[in-house]
Order: structure tokens, then sequence, then C-alpha cells
């Protein structure tokens, strides 16, 4: 029983404890009270303000002007929401699962007793550091039609590359592909988990007669799925989050074939100052990912192995 | 252990939250003066907050600052009792972003002006602008020698709400190096000239452009507007007249007019048709970093706007001149765009007067003298029609007489932009218009396809935003 609890019901506390217990109690909320302002503030009164504002015509230069759910319908009839809906989940689809697989193949790699692995890891995990602007200036060399690396390294083996960010087809892919860029972090959380895989299992298999193969597929994958979970579910909320990349790169275009859900909230809030309207499209992104999440936890369910859970 | 939570610490927890809640939606709340109901004239500007300084947004990025700077400081030698506060935003949306939140934050600025994709229009049309007819009159001030098309703009309800700053035409920039070298003639300087027109200009491009193993390596032309304006350059237009003198964008004809519909299927085709005009992705790939394509000498013909000029000044590669735009096919009034700025005044600002005594410093000789005129733009100060050309002929002493009076004349042939002259044009522009013209300039499909396909979509935002 921690201090705080004992607190909650002081009646029979002798006197001298009870006076350390109010000081250990003003202690613990003054030391707490940063963070719990910062959410007061920061997170829940935004929140609040937002769900209140997204039932308002506010264009923030004169007063909200209270409309119900008006918001709410005209998102159900706007064009562009639909396709900024379609944008986010396309570049979700390519994104989430092949950053996944590179994340995970990578930290196999990063996970071998090899000679300067360390110095791998590092140089793997570096791009991590370096995100949002100058990553976004760099792609937009790399992905140039013209004379960009890509394209050029296309031209050698007599391929003519698509013009990437350019063409309406191929901007997306193009996002695809330079998201792996970012695997970086997950590579990390995958490396912790195959470090914390118990080699006596792998010791078990091997006198069995397992193949590598069998090991990875049998011992690695299933010890593995929690990782593969928690990377998973931070891949679909971060891919419905996208915004830095379009926003400097392509601004939503060609033809609105880049304009992320997170682009198009930007604009109607910044660009455009609707701030209602984006408001209630905040709110539709946050069921989005609520809903994404609880169905990639219901359907994971029966793949992802707990080691130290009761199994039914 | 229990982790029940009793109902006196709910209360306690929810009144906390609650009272975030609220002072989080006491932010949010306006400026006072904002819910002013729009049209409401002020009375006599009270002498209030006299010795407040005086907050001016201003542009920075296009290597303005120094001349506001300049400008500022003469006023402040002039007027040690106002102070100004310099505050300085990027152009384009951001200056806007910074202007919308000095409103809402109860502080707005004593005077901007909307460099950018939305006029003083949008801010009169929700009662935030500061009448200055008052003030007008009570300097009997002469508001005979601004530009009459600058003027124009001013009004919004009958009443003066700005003052015009510059103009800033467009003309065709051309590299004299590579015509030599192509056995090309000059270009006319002549507005009126019938045989310059859009075919003869194209000719001109292929001349002009040539490839490589494949690739283009020099393009007869830039001559495109990445952007809606594209729809004028046959003298077509995208909404009907009077869109200019109500600031309203209140009908969309663009997808039956011909001659818009041509306009953008031309400016389509010389980069995917003629291909004499790089591509997005081209430009990108030539212009490699410079301040403008044109600079890369990888471009015969360029239309650009006046403020350029400052920038080519530097050039020291290759010899370039100005011409006039060519005309519209079938002898139709040319139709392009010239932009003007103007100075405008929010409502509710601390030192009225002083703020009006800056503001008229602005558009007076003295302080045009050096912004706009020694940036580039042209005043908006008819009796300064000389003064500009002398600073730029000293300026660029490559320049012939007849090809600086083609750009002082530019305005004379020009449709007024309507971004900062319209209230709504904005919105419909980034919702619908751009996305379209993007498609147009990909190439897939025809212009009238798209633009017939974005018409619903061009009325509904209109509809949705013509009430102010």
């Amino acid at each position: 029983m921690t201090a705080v609890q004992n607190l909650a019901k002081p009646k029979g506390i002798p006197r001298r404890r009870g006076k350390l217990l109010i000081r250990e109690y003003i202690a613990f909320y003054l030391f707490a009270s940063p963070w719990l302002l910062g959410l007061l503030f920061f997170v829940l009164g935004p929140t609040i303000a937002s769900l209140v504002l997204s039932m308002t015509d506010y264009p923030v230069i004169v007063a909200p002007k209270w409309i119900g759910l008006s918001n709410f319908v005209a998102m159900s009839h706007d064009d562009l929401v639909w396709q900024s809906l379609k944008v986010t989940s396309l570049y979700s689809l390519g994104a989430v699962p092949l950053g996944l697989i590179f994340a995970f193949l990578v930290a196999l790699l990063m996970n071998q007793g090899v000679r300067g692995v360390r110095v791998y890891r590092t140089i793997y995990y570096l791009p991590a550091v370096i995100t949002g602007v100058p990553v976004a200036l760099v792609w937009m060399w790399v992905l140039n039609p013209d004379f960009g690396l890509v394209n050029n390294a296309l031209r050698l083996i007599g391929i003519v590359g698509p013009k990437w960010l350019f063409s309406r087809v191929w901007v997306i892919p193009a996002f695809i592909v330079m998201s792996l860029w970012n695997i970086g972090a997950p590579m990390v959380i995958f490396l912790a988990g195959l470090q914390g895989i118990p080699v006596h299992l792998y010791e078990a298999a091997e006198i069995d007669g397992a193949t590598a193969w069998v090991k990875f597929w049998n011992v690695t994958v299933p010890m593995m799925s929690p990782v593969i979970l928690f990377n998973l579910v931070m891949g679909v909320i971060g891919s419905f989050q996208t915004f830095t990349p379009a926003f400097i790169m392509t601004n939503g275009g060609p033809a609105n074939g880049s304009l992320f859900y997170g682009l198009f909230l930007y604009d109607n809030a910044f660009r455009w100052f609707k701030m209602g309207y984006a408001s209630a499209l905040a709110w539709l992104m946050f069921l989005i990912i609520l809903v994404m999440t609880l169905l990639v936890f219901r359907l994971t369910n029966r793949w992802v192995y707990y080691g130290g859970s009761i199994q039914e | 252990m229990s982790n029940k939570i009793s109902r006196r610490t709910f209360l306690k927890m929810a009144n906390v939250v609650a009272g975030a809640g609220a002072l989080v939606l006491a932010g949010c709340k306006p400026p006072s003066q904002a819910t002013t109901a729009p049209g409401v004239t002020p009375t006599t500007p009270p002498a209030q907050g006299a010795g407040a300084p005086v907050p001016a947004l201003l542009r920075s990025g296009s290597g303005e600052e120094d001349y506001f700077n300049k400008t500022i400081d003469l006023f402040e030698k002039e007027n040690p009792d106002i102070k100004i506060s310099r505050i300085f935003a990027p152009g384009g949306d951001d200056y806007i972003t910074k202007l919308d939140l000095m409103i809402a934050s109860g502080d707005p600025p004593a005077i901007y002006a909307p460099f950018s994709t939305r006029g003083y229009r949008y801010y009169a049309a929700k009662g935030l602008s500061q009448e200055l007819d008052s003030f007008v009159a009570a300097d009997k001030m002469d508001l005979s020698d601004f530009h009459p098309d600058g003027m124009k703009g001013c009004h919004w309800q009958g009443k003066l709400m700005a003052l015009p700053l510059d103009l800033w035409p467009h003309v065709i920039f051309y590299n004299k190096s590579m015509f030599k070298a192509a056995g090309l003639p000059d270009l006319t300087t002549d507005w009126n000239d019938a045989n310059w027109n859009t075919d003869a200009y194209l000719e001109i491009a292929q001349k002009l452009t040539k490839t490589e193993n494949g690739q283009t390596t020099v393009f007869g032309s830039n001559y495109y507007f990445n952007y809606w304006a594209a729809g004028w350059t046959f003298g077509g237009d995208w909404f009907p007249m009077d869109t200019y003198e109500t600031g309203i964008v209140a009908e969309f004809t663009g997808d039956k007019d011909e001659k818009t519909i041509n306009a953008v299927q031309w400016d389509a085709d010389l980069m995917n048709k003629y291909k004499v005009a790089p591509t997005p992705a081209q430009a990108q790939s030539v212009q490699a970093g410079l301040p403008q394509l044109f600079m890369s000498n990888k471009v015969g013909m360029h239309m650009g706007n006046i403020g350029e000029l400052s920038t080519y000044a530097k050039i020291t590669d290759f010899e370039w001149g100005v011409a006039a735009a060519p005309n519209p096919p079938g002898g139709v009034k040319r139709h392009l765009h010239v932009w003007i700025d103007f100075w405008s005044m929010i409502k509710g600002v601390k030192n009225l007067d002083g703020s009006w005594k800056f503001m008229k410093f602005m558009v007076s000789p003295e302080a045009q003298k050096i912004y706009p005129i020694e940036f580039g733009p042209q005043s908006s100060l008819l009796s300064l029609g000389q003064y500009w050309l002398d600073i730029q002929k000293k300026l660029m002493p490559n320049l012939t007489d007849a090809e600086l009076k083609t750009l002082t004349e530019g305005p004379k042939y020009e449709q007024i932009d309507l971004e900062n002259w319209t209230v709504n044009f904005s919105q419909i522009n980034a919702q619908a218009l751009q996305p379209a013209m993007d498609e147009c300039w990909l190439g897939e499909k025809p212009a009238k396809d798209i633009i017939n396909g974005v018409a619903p979509k061009i009325r509904d935002l209109i509809n949705q935003t013509k009430n102010v």
C-alpha cells in the first residue's frame, strides 16, 4: 500500500504519523504537478475545447457560432474528406506492413553476432534521428523524375522511371518508399525484443532438429508477437498522422493525389481558419485511430503470445 | 485493495477538469472588437492610446525587410512620439496565419498589407477593417494621385477601407543572348502589336527549345502560370466581370467560357504536347536552387512580374530584355493579370491616431520612393511614375527606354488579381480550382473535361462562401 492510498483512510492514524503523511501527500502533488498541469492545460483542456469547437463555426478572427452537428454533416458530403481518407488509408496499407517487415528484417540482421554490429546498428538508426523538413527536401531531389537518384539508377538498367511526386498514381508509392527511411525506431524495439528471447528455446529446438526457418517461425515469431503488435499499433497511428512530408514536398498535390488527412486538417485549421470544421475533422481522426487500434487488438488476440499470461 | 474513487474525489477531479476547459475556452475567445457587426461606421476617431507603439505587420523573406526598415526609420525620425513595432512574417499563407492569430489574440496590427492569398476585403466583410473616410476627410487628403485601378479596390460596400501600395504587372522577360544565338530578332515592346500573338510566341518557343539524348536541355518558354491565372491567357475569365466590382465571387462561368478553357489547354499543351515549357518536375530540375527559373539560362521566354526585376538585375551570364505579353488569338482583348497590394488597418488598434499617421506616411511619395520603388514594383502614385523609371534605369542600364515603357504600361492591359481583390476566391481556388489546374498540367485529360468536372464543386464552394 502506498502512502497516498493510506491517506484515503486517515481515521485512527496517530497524529504525528498523520502529519507526516500530509507532508508526503503535498510533496507527491508538488512533484507530480508539472505533469498534471501539462495534462490539464495542454492535453485535456484543448481536447475538451476542440470537442466544443467542433460544434461551432469558428473562423478564429470572430467569435465562434454554435451550429450543433452541422460540421459533421458537412464532412460526410465533403469530397476532400473522402479523398484524404482514401490517400491516408492507401498510404497506411502500404507503409505499415512494409515498414514492419523491413524493420524486423534489419533487426534480425543487427542481432547477429558479427564484428562491428554496433556500428551497423548506429548507421541504421541514424536516419531516424534526422527527421522532418531536411529529410523531405532530400527526398524531393532523390525522387526527381529527371535527375533524381532513383530514376537515374532505373535508367541504368533500361527502365524509364515514373514521375513520382509529380504523378497522381505514383505519389503515394513514393511516400511509402520514403517511409522506409524511418524504420530505425521500430528496428531498435524489435532488436530489444529479439535479445529478450531466451536462448534455451532455440537450444531445445536445435536438439529436436529444427532448421533455421522452423526456429524462426516457431520460436522467434511467437516470442516477438507482442513487440510486432506494439510496432503495428504505433505504425497505424503514425501513418494516420502523416503530415510533414506531404506539407513540404507536395502540399497535397498533384491534384489532391497526396492530400493526407493530417494535411487536410491543417489546411482547414491554419490555412482557411475553419477551426470548427478542423476540430470536427480532428475528432473523426481520433475515432478512426481508436477503431483501427481496437480492430488491431481484436484481430491480434489469436496470434499474440504473452509468455507471462495465463492461457485459457 | 479497492481502486474505487469516492464521489467527493470524483467531483473534485471534475471541477479541476472543467476549470481547465473553461480556461482554455476563455483563451480561445476572440477580441471584443472582433464581434462588432459588419458595416458599423466608427465615430470620430478618439485619441485613445496615444503614445502606444504602433504594430505593423510586414513581409519578410523576399529581401524586403531592409526597405521596410529604412522607411520606418525615416518615419520615426520625423515622428519621434510614435514608435513602430516591426513585426515581420513570411509572405503567402504564413503572413495570413500571423495576421489572423494577431487579430484573434486581441492585439491586431495597426497596419498590414495582405501581401498574399487573401485580401483586406476578407476582413472588411467580417467587420474587422477600420474605415478610413473620416481620417481622409479630417486631413483633407488628396486621393487623386493614386492609380485608378488601385483606388477601385480600396472600397468595401462604399467605404474606404484601404489605400493602394504598389502594382506588380506581368511582362515577358526573355534571354536576348539565346535569341541572338538562334538568329531571332528581339521581341516587341509594343503592347498593341497585333502580330505579336500566341501563335508567334509558340513558333519562337519551338525554335529556342533544344533536346539532347531525349532530354530537353533548353526550354523556349516558361509561359505558364501553374495556377488559375492561366485561364486568362486568351482573354477569358473564370467569373463574371461584376465580381471585380462587388469583391465577392458569386458565380462561376469558366466552364462555359471557351476562351478560358482554350487558354488552359494551350498552357498545358506548351508543356505536354509541344514540350517547349518545363513541366513542374522539369522546372524543379532546371531551377536547381536558383531564386528564379529564368536565371538558369535554360529558358528563352518567361512570364513574370516586375518584382523579379531586382533579381534579374544581378544576372551577368547572359543578356536579357523585357517585352509585352503576346495577344490572344482572334484579336481578342488581352486579359493577363496585375497584382495590387494595399495597406489596411484592423479595428481596435490601441494608438489609432498614430496608426493613421503611419499609414498615411507609408503611401506618401517620401515613403514610396523607398518601398516599393527601390525594391522593384511600381508605385501606386501616378506622380512617381517617372521616378520609378529613373530608378530602374539606374539599376538596370541594359534596359532600353522602350522596354521601360513596356513595364510602366503593363497595368493598362491587364486584369486585377482576384486573390486579394475578392472575399472568397482564395478558398475556392485552394479547394477546387488549383487541384483542377494541377490535373491540366499533368496532361491526363483535356482541359475542357477537367474544368467541367470541377465546376459543380466550385459552385458548391461559391454557395458556401458568397454570403458575407
